[in-house]
């Protein structure tokens, strides 16, 4: 039993590898994002995680620090990054490099891979010399790059380190997405950059095995910035120089290249604190308000002077662990809970399967044993249903559910008619497995097999009645993939008050491409597409969308950035619709761009996610004219 | 051979090759006058032919100059001190005091010349930055007109040239008041010890003065992280980064 004990006692975690742990579990709370392969889209991450986590990982609530400084960097000309600065200069002086050494999941991934048992690499001269790179990593590639291309005419954002080496985007973000099918469409954007990356990524972990944390002593940038602030943080390690012998213990057994504890190099992980004799290494701001166990029978002799000294009024080592414990594990719950569990919606393209209502008739009706298609209309005033727009959309092949939000009569609305039902919709139950929010009235249309076809606020369109709910009834396949007619959808042009539909262009090849003013790939694109528009324009027509679901979607800014980014250029732009994207509606799945290529006859002849090279776009053309 | 011997050296030649070689343009610019039948040595046509040698000219001023506050700044008080090795200092001060505590005076000693080495690779880089972008700034053509007046050329180059010059000066000037610094450290600490016999132990002992001044900075910095903060919330940066993280970054996962 002793020799069990023994091998579990050696298994067991440290306090800093359990707060680690923590972290990397905290920072990546969203489990449900590795579940269906998105992103976590709240608010929490507008704020900066202390460590390297970068915010494209299907878990991650908080932003990358990195990631945000560089973007912040790359809009200056603009704005000036003070929120971004603000934030990593908290960090940086609570902290210092105490993120390291307690709070980065990076960290805690090199330090497990360095315990496989081969030999090591020794620190050394060479290793000091070589922990200086970061510091050129950090000013070329984070501060550097994204200034100079800021500051050019055509001030295309470039997060330098995050495209070019950070493995925490290739590991956590490219890996994890690209795991889950969801995300097949993916595997298009693959190329030469993803394969450098991941062969960067092999290295580091193949290093890390050797080398004692190789990615934070001679890359990390973060690192960088939070060693300048080291002396100076709140939190770490401290040496009582009154008591030091300069045996230089620490120094010699620490795996970092430090030349003091507590230099730029030190993690303040505390692993010094075991190997010095004197024991004159302590934490920070900690060990004034924990008493050591020798402390106590002093302090049951105290006299009143000594009961009135700071002392006395220390907590326990003890107790301030299970406090800590505590609160850790209540935080982690309290936030994975928040973020995790909320209303499940069906998404378009979603197969509904689960919707079965009684409707005014004690008729039930069961979406899943019927083989029609069906429009639900949802409403909370008489005067928000048209009932002759609906009326005329009657079909065998359609059913029409009438939801409402209240108890009304409806003798005088809707006639007694297999293919028209009527259900009270109370405390909007129905509603809410399609719409978290509120609306007046909302519509969703499911085709033969329940596959949502319309998902959005308001009426359905005429267009959306002619280009959708016909075409449905008529037998055709209308949706988002490559053969499908293509699902239509007005959209507002930016800088007028037109609107510009597939439906309306039939005759011409329509090519739509999402794009957003802070994708690099998609504003260096688009110079090529008004290039072939120009050439080709009595065959096509093309129009650049601009995202909308975010939450900073201004038109007036969009308008601002077309005017001085693509001055002259004779392709249309539009805005996307926020309320029922078009985006989402055609496949996209929050990476940009997306190119989809329609023919003549309104059907989609090619989906691209990612860039598109002026030869593919002309040989996607070439192809459709012949 | 002593280093700084061997940098005085390398000055030397330097300075004596430069004058050298603008002695030979000089001669090369005279005969050029004078056997393009131009043997009247005017005004105008000796400013054509200096101005088209005034790069290679305020090199050399440079140079001079340069020589000059380095020789002088480099002869400060407390030179010997700061030339002899710390095995040196131990040795003369074991013999002195053979009671002190080595291991202390090791790395109070280890600690000044760390410093001191710092403050020398600071000034070295700027001495590298000034350098470049005054040569590049020289060696480009466009900067010159030869038909144009000496004298506004002049000072034109002067005028972008200065600002380097002055950082050169306050490097250099910076860097010997710092060295001085601290040699008088390390000499107050060696005569301290001198003094007690070796008996004292010299501790570092960070004053309360020392802390007051740590924690004014650390309270200082949180404030103004706050207040960045609070301004980036207003100027519409938690937005910014907001919508930066809710879009996958292709760029920084590899796709694109």
């Amino acid at each position: 039993m002793s020799k069990i004990k023994k091998f579990f006692s050696k298994l067991k975690p440290s306090k800093r590898k359990i707060i680690q742990l923590y972290s990397a579990l905290l920072y990546n709370a969203y489990m449900k994002g590795f579940i269906t392969g998105e992103i976590f889209q709240g608010k929490s991450k507008s704020v900066c995680l202390p460590g390297l986590n970068c915010y494209s990982c299907p878990g991650a609530i908080g932003a990358c620090p990195l990631g945000s400084i560089q973007n912040a960097l790359a809009e200056s000309k603009t704005k000036l990054p003070t929120y971004v600065f603000g934030i990593i200069l908290l960090y940086c002086i609570i902290f210092g490099r105490t993120i390291c050494g307690f709070l980065c999941p990076v960290g805690l991934l090199q330090e497990l891979l360095y315990k496989i048992k081969t030999p090591k690499v020794r620190k050394s001269k060479i290793t000091r010399c070589l922990s200086y790179f970061k510091y050129v990593l950090l000013f070329v590639l984070v501060i550097g790059l994204p200034l100079i291309y800021s500051f050019q005419a055509k001030g295309i954002p470039l997060p330098g380190f995050c495209k070019y080496i950070c493995p925490a985007g290739t590991f956590e973000g490219a890996v994890f997405l690209l795991m889950n099918k969801a995300n097949q469409s993916f595997f298009e954007m693959l190329g030469a950059l993803f394969t450098w990356k991941f062969i960067l990524l092999i290295i580091f972990i193949v290093a890390s095995v050797f080398i004692y944390r190789f990615f934070c002593r001679f890359f990390c940038p973060l690192g960088a910035i939070y060693g300048i602030f080291n002396k100076l943080s709140i939190l770490g390690v401290k040496v009582d120089k009154t008591t030091c012998t300069h045996c230089n213990k620490c120094i010699t057994n620490c795996k970092m290249d430090v030349k003091e504890v507590g230099d730029h190099e030190c993690i303040q992980c505390g692993e010094c604190m075991k190997e010095c004799p004197v024991k004159c290494i302590n934490w920070k701001l900690i060990s004034k308000a924990i008493k050591e166990d020798d402390e106590t029978e002093s302090i049951q002799n105290a006299t009143i002077d000594e009961v009135n000294t700071k002392k006395v009024f220390k907590i326990s080592r003890k107790n301030f662990n299970i406090i800590t414990y505590v609160l850790m594990l209540v935080s982690l719950t309290t936030v994975m809970i928040l973020v995790n569990i909320g209303p499940n919606t069906y998404k378009n393209f979603d197969i509904v399967d689960d919707f079965k209502i009684t409707d005014c008739y004690n008729q039930t009706f069961d979406i899943s044993v019927d083989t029609n298609a069906t429009l639900l209309y949802f409403f909370n005033d008489v005067n928000d249903l048209d009932i002759q727009k609906l009326n005329s959309y009657r079909d065998d092949k359609l059913n029409i559910i009438l939801l409402a939000s209240t108890d009304i009569s409806i003798d005088s609305i809707v006639p007694n008619d297999s293919n028209f039902k009527f259900v009270v919709d109370v405390d909007n139950k129905l509603l809410k497995k399609f719409n978290n929010g509120k609306a007046n009235s909302y519509s969703v249309f499911l085709d033969f097999n329940d596959k949502i076809l319309i998902n959005k606020v308001g009426m359905i369109t005429d267009s959306e009645y002619f280009e959708i709910i016909n075409y449905t009834l008529l037998g055709l396949t209308v949706g988002n993939e490559v053969g499908n007619i293509c699902i239509n959808q007005e959209i507002n042009l930016i800088g007028s008050d037109d609107t510009f539909s597939v439906a309306s262009n039939k005759g011409k090849i329509t090519i739509i491409n999402f794009w957003y003013t802070d994708c690099t790939p998609c504003v260096q694109e688009l110079p090529h597409f008004n290039k072939l528009y120009e050439e080709y324009s009595e065959y096509v027509n093309i129009i650049a969308v601009h995202e909308a679901t975010g939450y900073q979607n201004d038109p007036e800014d969009v308008e601002n950035f077309i005017k001085t980014q693509f001055e002259g250029f004779s392709i249309m732009f539009g805005y996307d619709n926020p309320q029922s994207s078009y985006y989402t509606l055609l496949g996209g799945k929050k990476a940009w761009p997306v190119t989809v290529i329609v023919d003549q006859d309104g059907v989609i002849s090619n989906v691209t996610h990612g860039s598109m090279t002026e030869d593919d776009l002309r040989i996607e053309i070439e192809k459709l004219i012949d | 051979m002593n280093k700084s011997n061997k940098v005085n050296k390398i000055l030397v030649l330097c300075t004596s090759f430069q004058t050298i070689l603008l002695g030979i343009v000089f001669i090369i610019q005279i005969l050029r006058i004078y056997f393009n039948n131009n043997q009247v040595f005017t005004k105008e046509i000796c400013t054509q032919y200096i101005l088209e040698i005034l790069p290679v000219l305020i090199l050399w001023i440079l140079l001079i100059i340069g020589s000059f506050i380095y020789f002088n700044i480099s002869d400060i008080k407390y030179k010997n001190i700061s030339k002899i090795s710390n095995v040196t200092k131990q040795k003369n001060l074991e013999r002195i005091c053979p009671e002190i505590n080595d291991k202390t005076l090791k790395y109070e000693l280890i600690c000044i010349e760390r410093s001191k080495k710092i403050a020398k690779c600071i000034l070295i880089i700027i001495l590298i930055i000034s350098s470049y972008m005054s040569i590049s700034y020289l060696l480009n053509t466009k900067h010159f007109d030869p038909s144009g007046d000496l004298f506004k050329q002049a000072t034109l180059l002067s005028l972008h040239l200065m600002p380097w010059v002055i950082i050169t000066f306050a490097a250099f000037i910076g860097y010997a008041v710092f060295e001085e610094y601290k040699s008088k450290k390390a000499c107050k600490f060696l005569l301290e010890i001198i003094k007690t016999n070796g008996k004292v132990s010299y501790t570092v002992t960070e004053s309360k003065k020392k802390l007051l001044i740590k924690n004014i900075i650390q309270l200082g910095i949180l404030c103004i992280a706050v207040v960045l903060i609070i301004f980036g919330i207003n100027n519409g940066g938690a937005n910014d980064t907001l919508q930066k993280a809710i879009n996958i970054c292709t760029e920084c996962i590899g796709l694109g």
